[in-house]
C-alpha cells in the first residue's frame, strides 16, 4: 500500500511536500539547529559575522600617513599622532578648533632629536601621550636595533640619547621644553613598546628600562618615571655633591610620591615648570645630572628580554595590566606574593597582544595585532585577572590596534584592515554581538585617538579618500 | 517506481522521528570549560590572585598549566541550563585531564562540591570580592561542611599522563533538582608532598576539560 495514497493531494501543504526529501533534509537541519541552539548558554564566546557598515557621526578623520599613534590634548585643541619608523616626519600635530574639527592648514611636523653619535641609526617614535590637565606632549623614542641578532648598541653612542621628550603644546610649533630618560637606565634598539599615563597623570609608564642584574648584565624591567604636579618628571636628590650650588638641587626634588599627584591650578603649573627648568639649567652647568624619579622592577621570567612590555593599562594606583609575550600580565602593587600574574593565551602568538582598561568598570580588553579579529573582556578583581575571559570574533577581520573604549558610546573600538570597528557592551562591558564599521582610507588603522571635550574618535588616513 | 519512491519517503521520515524519538527519551551533552565562566587557580602562596596557577618565580605565576599540590585547588563552575526542565539525570562524568604526577606511583585527586558562592576575585582567601568582600570560613575553600562538602563527591588514584573520569552523577542530579545550588566543584590533593599538573583551559587544552552529562525524561 502506498502510504501517501490517503493523504489529500490537493493542498498546498501535503504529505508528499513534507516528505519531498530535500525539504525534508532542510526540515530536519532547522529542527538539529533549533534544538542545538535553544537554551541560553552562558555567552563567553561571541561570534560576530558582519560588522553594519554606519557613518558615525563622532569619528573625524584626519590625513597622516604611516600613523602608529594618537593622543588628543583636549586642554590645547590638539591631536598628535606618530608615525611608523621611515616616515618623513616622527610626529604631525594638528591644530583643532572650537568644535573639535580639524584646524586650516597643514599640520606641524615634528622631528625627534639625537645625537650625532646615532647619526647612522634612525630613530623613531615608541608611544606619545598628551597630559590630561596641562598643554604637554610626551613622547618615548628609540632607535633602531642592530640588524644582527644579540648585538646590542654600543652604550657611549647612546649615553647622550633621550627616549622621553617633553613638548609645549600652547605655542606652534610645539617647543621642546624637556629632553631626558638617557643613560644606562634604559635599554636602546626597540621596536615596539607600551607607554601609558595613569589615571591622575602622577605616573608615566615607560617601556623598556634595564637595570644591572644578578651577573652585571643588564636585565628589563618595568616601571614609571614620577611626574610632578606641574607635569615635568620629578627628580630625587643626587648623592650629596661637595661643589654643588647650594640650592640648586633642592629646588628640583619632588615631595614624598604620594604627594606627586595632587592637582596644580594651569597657571601655577606654568610658573613651576619655569622654575625647575631653569634651575635644572643651572645645575647641569654647575656639573650636577639631575636623576629622574623613578620606579622599576626586573620580573625577569616574565620580560625577560626588550622590548617590554609591549602594552601599559594603569587600573588602579594599586595595580596595572601589561602585554607580555604570551598574554596579559598583572603587577599588584601591594602584593608580595601575587605580584605578577601572567594569563597565557592560546594559541601562542608572541607579542601580539594589546591592551586597554575601561576606565570606568573593572574590566580590560586585549586585542592580538596583526593576527586575527578577537577581542577579549577579561573581568579583574583588585587588579588581578579573575574568573574566564570573554571573547568576541569579528569574522575576516586582522586588528592592527590596542582596543579602545568608549564610554560615551558604550563601545570598544578597534583599527582593522581598512576600517574602524565598533563592538557593542552591556552594562558590565560585556561583549554583545552586534556592532558596527566605519570604511576609512587606511589599510591599517593602528592608531586612533578619543577627546572627551569633543565627543569624538580621531582616526588618521593615509590619504583623502 | 511510483511506489517505491513513496516508500522510500515513508522510511526517511520514519527514520527522522526515531532520531528526534531516541533523543527524546535520552540525550547526552558535553560541557566543556568553554561554557564556564566561573573558573579559579587559588593558591596559599597567592592569597588573593584568582590565577596563581603555577608558581613561576619569585611572586610570578601563571596560567600555562595547573599545579595541584597541598596548597593549591582548581574550581570549577559548570552552568546546567542546557539541561531542559522535567528530566532525570542518569550520567555525569567530569572528565580531568593530567599531564603528570608525584610520585609517579599514584597520586589521589579529590573533587568535592562547593557549599557557597564564589564570584569575581575568588581566590585563596577570598570567596568574592565583588559585590562585596567575603572570605571563605577557612582559606582555600577548606572549611568543611562550609566551604566544601564533608563528603568527597568522587576520588581517584592516578598516575602519569592521561584523564581521569569522575562519577558526579549525584552532584548534577542535585543541582539540576535544585536540592543544592550550584556552586561547582573543588579539585584537590590532600597528602602532603603531592604534585600533580593539570592542562591549562585557555592555553594547552581549550575544550579540555569536560562535563558529560546523560539525561532523560522523568
Amino acid at each position: 500500500m502506498n502510504p501517501c495514497a490517503a493523504m489529500p493531494s490537493t493542498n498546498v501543504v501535503s504529505w508528499r511536500t513534507f516528505t519531498e526529501p530535500k525539504r525534508l533534509a532542510a526540515g530536519y537541519g532547522l529542527c538539529l539547529l533549533v534544538w542545538a541552539v535553544s537554551p541560553a548558554w552562558a555567552q563567553r564566546e561571541v561570534r560576530i559575522r558582519t560588522l553594519v557598515e554606519t557613518q558615525l557621526p563622532f569619528v573625524t578623520t584626519c590625513v597622516a600617513p604611516a600613523a602608529r599613534f594618537a593622543s588628543v590634548s583636549d586642554v590645547a585643541g590638539v591631536l598628535a599622532v606618530g608615525h611608523r619608523p621611515g616616515s618623513a616626519a616622527h610626529v604631525s600635530i594638528f591644530r583643532l578648533d572650537d568644535q573639535g574639527q580639524m584646524a586650516a592648514g597643514e599640520p606641524v611636523a615634528l622631528t625627534l632629536p639625537k645625537p650625532a653619535s646615532l647619526n647612522d641609526r634612525p630613530n623613531h617614535v615608541l608611544g606619545l601621550v598628551c597630559h590630561p590637565r596641562f598643554p604637554l606632549l610626551y613622547v618615548w623614542q628609540d632607535v633602531a636595533p642592530p640588524a644582527q641578532p644579540d648585538v646590542t648598541i654600543d652604550p657611549a653612542l647612546s649615553a647622550e640619547f633621550d627616549h622621553l621628550l617633553i613638548y609645549g603644546l600652547d605655542e606652534t610649533p610645539p617647543k621642546l621644553l624637556l629632553a631626558t630618560a638617557r643613560g644606562a637606565d634604559f635599554h636602546c634598539g626597540a621596536v615596539s613598546a607600551g607607554f601609558a599615563f595613569d589615571s591622575v597623570a602622577g605616573r608615566l609608564y615607560v617601556p623598556n628600562m634595564q637595570q644591572p642584574g644578578p651577573m652585571k648584565k643588564p636585565v628589563p624591567a618595568i616601571g614609571w618615571i614620577r611626574i610632578a604636579p606641574d607635569g615635568l618628571p620629578a627628580f630625587d636628590d643626587p648623592s650629596p655633591q661637595p661643589n654643588a650650588a647650594a640650592g640648586a638641587v633642592t629646588t628640583l626634588v619632588a615631595s614624598a610620591p604620594g604627594s606627586l599627584a595632587v592637582v596644580m591650578a594651569p597657571q601655577d603649573a606654568v610658573a613651576s615648570r619655569a622654575a625647575r627648568l631653569a634651575a635644572m639649567d643651572v645645575s647641569k652647568a654647575s656639573g650636577i645630572v639631575p636623576v629622574l624619579s623613578k620606579y622599576l622592577e626586573s620580573p625577569t621570567l616574565m620580560f625577560g628580554d626588550w622590548p617590554c612590555p609591549f602594552s601599559y593599562a594603569p587600573v588602579s594606583d594599586d595595580a596595572v595590566l601589561m602585554a607580555g609575550h604570551a598574554g596579559p600580565v598583572s603587577w599588584v602593587l601591594s602584593d608580595r606574593l601575587g605580584r605578577f600574574g601572567a594569563f597565557y593565551l592560546s594559541p601562542y602568538v608572541p607579542y601580539r597582544h594589546r591592551i586597554g582598561a575601561h576606565p570606568r568598570l573593572p574590566a580590560a580588553y586585549l586585542t592580538f595585532v596583526t593576527f586575527d579579529g578577537r577581542i577579549l573582556r577579561m573581568e579583574l578583581a583588585d587588579g588581578y585577572i579573575t574568573l574566564a575571559p570573554q571573547t568576541v570574533s569579528l569574522d575576516n577581520t586582522v586588528i592592527y590596534s590596542p582596543p579602545l573604549v568608549l564610554t560615551k558610546t558604550n563601545q570598544v573600538v578597534v583599527g582593522a584592515a581598512g576600517f574602524v570597528g565598533f563592538v557593542e557592551l552591556d552594562e558590565q562591558g560585556r561583549f554583545q554581538a552586534k556592532g558596527q564599521r566605519m570604511t576609512v582610507n587606511n589599510p591599517t588603522v593602528e592608531a586612533f585617538a578619543w577627546s572627551e571635550r569633543f565627543g569624538k574618535l580621531y582616526v588618521p588616513l593615509e590619504k583623502t579618500p | 517506481m511510483k511506489l517505491s519512491s513513496s516508500w522510500a519517503r515513508f522510511a526517511i521520515l520514519i527514520a527522522s522521528l526515531s532520531t528526534f524519538a531516541a533523543s527524546a527519551t535520552a540525550r547526552t551533552i558535553v560541557l566543556t570549560d568553554q561554557d564556564c565562566e566561573q573558573m579559579a587557580a587559588i593558591s596559599a602562596d597567592a592569597p588573593r590572585m584568582s590565577w596563581a596557577g603555577y608558581p613561576y618565580g619569585a611572586a610570578q605565576f601563571t596560567n600555562h598549566e595547573f599545579v595541584l599540590t597541598g596548597k593549591q585547588a582548581f574550581l570549577i563552575r559548570f552552568p546546567l541550563d542546557r539541561i531542559p526542565a522535567g528530566q532525570r539525570i542518569t550520567k555525569a562524568e567530569w572528565i580531568v585531564q593530567h599531564l603528570s604526577v608525584y610520585p609517579a606511583g599514584g597520586t589521589r585527586l579529590q573533587v568535592r562540591r562547593l557549599l557557597k558562592e564564589w564570584g569575581p576575585g575568588v581566590s585563596h582567601q577570598y570567596r568574592m570580592v565583588r559585590p562585596e568582600r567575603v572570605e571563605w570560613h577557612t582559606p582555600g575553600a577548606r572549611g568543611l561542611g562550609q566551604d566544601r562538602a564533608t563528603e568527597a563527591t568522587a576520588t581517584a588514584t592516578i598516575k602519569g599522563a592521561g584523564e581521569q573520569v569522575f562519577n558526579v552523577t549525584e552532584d548534577v542530579e542535585l543541582w539540576h533538582k535544585r536540592a543544592v545550588p550550584n556552586h561547582g566543584w573543588i579539585l584537590t590533593v590532600e597528602e602532603p608532598d603531592i604534585y600533580v599538573r593539570l592542562p591549562s583551559p585557555f592555553y594547552n587544552a581549550p575544550k579540555g576539560w569536560k562535563l558529560r552529562i546523560t539525561f532523560e525524561p522523568e
